[in-house]
């Protein structure tokens, strides 16, 4: 196992940076359309309301796997040239859209519909109503959500390796291929994974202790 | 239109892929109850090296990835042990079970967790012994929330299946690469396989949406 390490250290290290970049970069940009998303979901328009309704669900209610596939081929068959890596990132920023825009949906409906009435009487901006009235309500429920959705998708960036996507799994192929240690390199990216995911869900953890406190003040 | 009618025609090469998708995550659910009942009396056992066990297992399924999961049982441990080939079947069903046992071990903790603790201790003080508390006063209250987490756990294993076509399983998500390398056609076998995991997870959640409200009412109307 020592010597698999020295010689093939360098690659599994490459790999975790790639699935490191594309879950970090994806997450991020996943963030910002479930931010996007989320306005029109709250809707009282049925129109805004239903072209997101239908994203959201279709992301939800189909495999992750199936959903970069697509994304390949749409891709081929449009003959556009990127990246795999820039597909595989653009995928996990299309499948964290949709659970965040839910996660955030389900933050905006706790916070009852008064206080914004109230804001409005008030004279405070759309600005400051969200900065000050909106988000710090948001937050308790949202962040320690937001964060295991983190892992989840950390998690099912895995099943991008099946798309020959430069990540950690995939990494883990390349050196079997070499080298047929089957158990100990699985053995070796298995236990990356769930440093990455555990330490993830540990924070997670603990900023729902650390938000209850400061929400129910 | 005329893709549409493509998706169609391709629905019934998939169904084979379909049905053994299907087969792998029911009985991988069978497993995961079974399996997550046995977590929960480790768990609650008192004894601390079971109970550590129990959460450890819990820990290594949260953080491990369900491929990582799948390529340990089915290329490593056997390479390790020298065990030859072995069924892509069932280690899938064993792979899913073992995940899926993980995730409702931790749903019917929080239930119990839930359930307030003086009913235990009047049972006991009305002479009922352990098993009769759990059968006639614990159990039923939790089957409202169990019901629905079995039903939601099938499409949580469906919507992981795909894991499946990597060890060489032919699911839903296999036969459709192997209509696309037949019919040179990249794009419709995929989106035909997306339409059926849509339809088969979508109503699966909105089953398990109906059962919970439908129990929750029910317990409420008591």
């Amino acid at each position: 196992m020592i010597e698999l390490l020295i010689d093939y250290g360098d690659d599994i290290l490459a790999g975790l940076l790639g699935t490191l970049l594309i879950v970090g970069i994806g997450f991020l940009l996943g963030t910002l359309g479930g931010a996007l998303l989320a306005v029109p979901l709250v809707s009282t328009s049925r129109f805004l309301r239903w072209p997101a309704r239908s994203y959201v669900e279709l992301v939800r209610n189909t495999p992750f796997l199936i959903q970069a596939m697509l994304l390949f081929a749409l891709f081929g068959v449009l003959r556009l040239r990127l990246d795999p890596m820039a597909i595989g990132t653009l995928s996990v920023a299309i499948y964290t859209a949709a659970y965040m825009a839910e996660i955030l949906r389900g933050a905006l409906h706790s916070v009852p519909q008064g206080q914004s009435d109230a804001a409005r009487a008030l004279g405070l901006g759309r600005v400051l109503h969200f900065r000050l009235i909106l988000l710090p309500q948001l937050l308790p429920f949202a962040l320690p959500a937001s964060v295991n959705l983190l892992a989840t998708v950390a998690k099912e960036s895995a099943f991008l390796s099946a798309v020959s996507v430069a990540e950690l799994t995939f990494a883990g192929q390349v050196v079997i291929a070499q080298t047929f240690r089957v158990f100990e390199v699985w053995a070796i990216v298995g236990a990356l994974y769930l440093l990455l995911v555990l330490s993830v869900l540990a924070a997670a953890r603990r900023l729902e202790r650390r938000m209850r406190w400061t929400g129910t003040e | 239109m005329s893709i549409a009618v493509e998706i169609a025609e391709t629905v019934p090469l998939l169904l084979d892929g379909l049905v053994i998708t299907v087969a792998i995550c029911g009985l991988a659910t069978l497993f995961a109850l079974v399996a997550s009942v046995l977590i929960l009396i480790a768990r609650r056992s008192g004894r601390r090296w079971l109970s550590w066990t129990a959460i450890g297992y819990v820990s290594l399924m949260r953080g491990l990835p369900i491929v990582i999961l799948i390529f340990l049982m089915y290329f490593g441990l056997p390479a390790l042990l020298d065990l030859g080939r072995v069924s892509a079947f069932w280690i899938g069903v064993l792979a899913l079970g073992m995940n899926g046992a993980a995730f409702l071990s931790e749903v019917l903790r929080g239930a119990i967790a839930r359930l307030p603790a003086g009913q235990t201790e009047a049972a006991w003080a009305l002479g009922l012994g352990r098993v009769r508390t759990w059968r006639l006063i614990l159990v039923p209250q939790l089957l409202p929330v169990a019901l629905p987490a079995l039903a939601g756990e099938v499409g949580f294993l469906i919507k992981a299946s795909p894991v499946l076509s990597l060890i060489t399983v032919v699911d839903l998500t296999r036969r459709s690469q192997q209509v696309t390398m037949q019919t040179f056609d990249p794009l419709v076998p995929l989106l035909a396989a997306a339409l059926l995991y849509f339809l088969l997870i979508g109503s699966i959640a909105l089953f398990a949406r109906w059962l919970e409200q439908r129990l929750a009412k029910r317990v409420a109307g008591r």
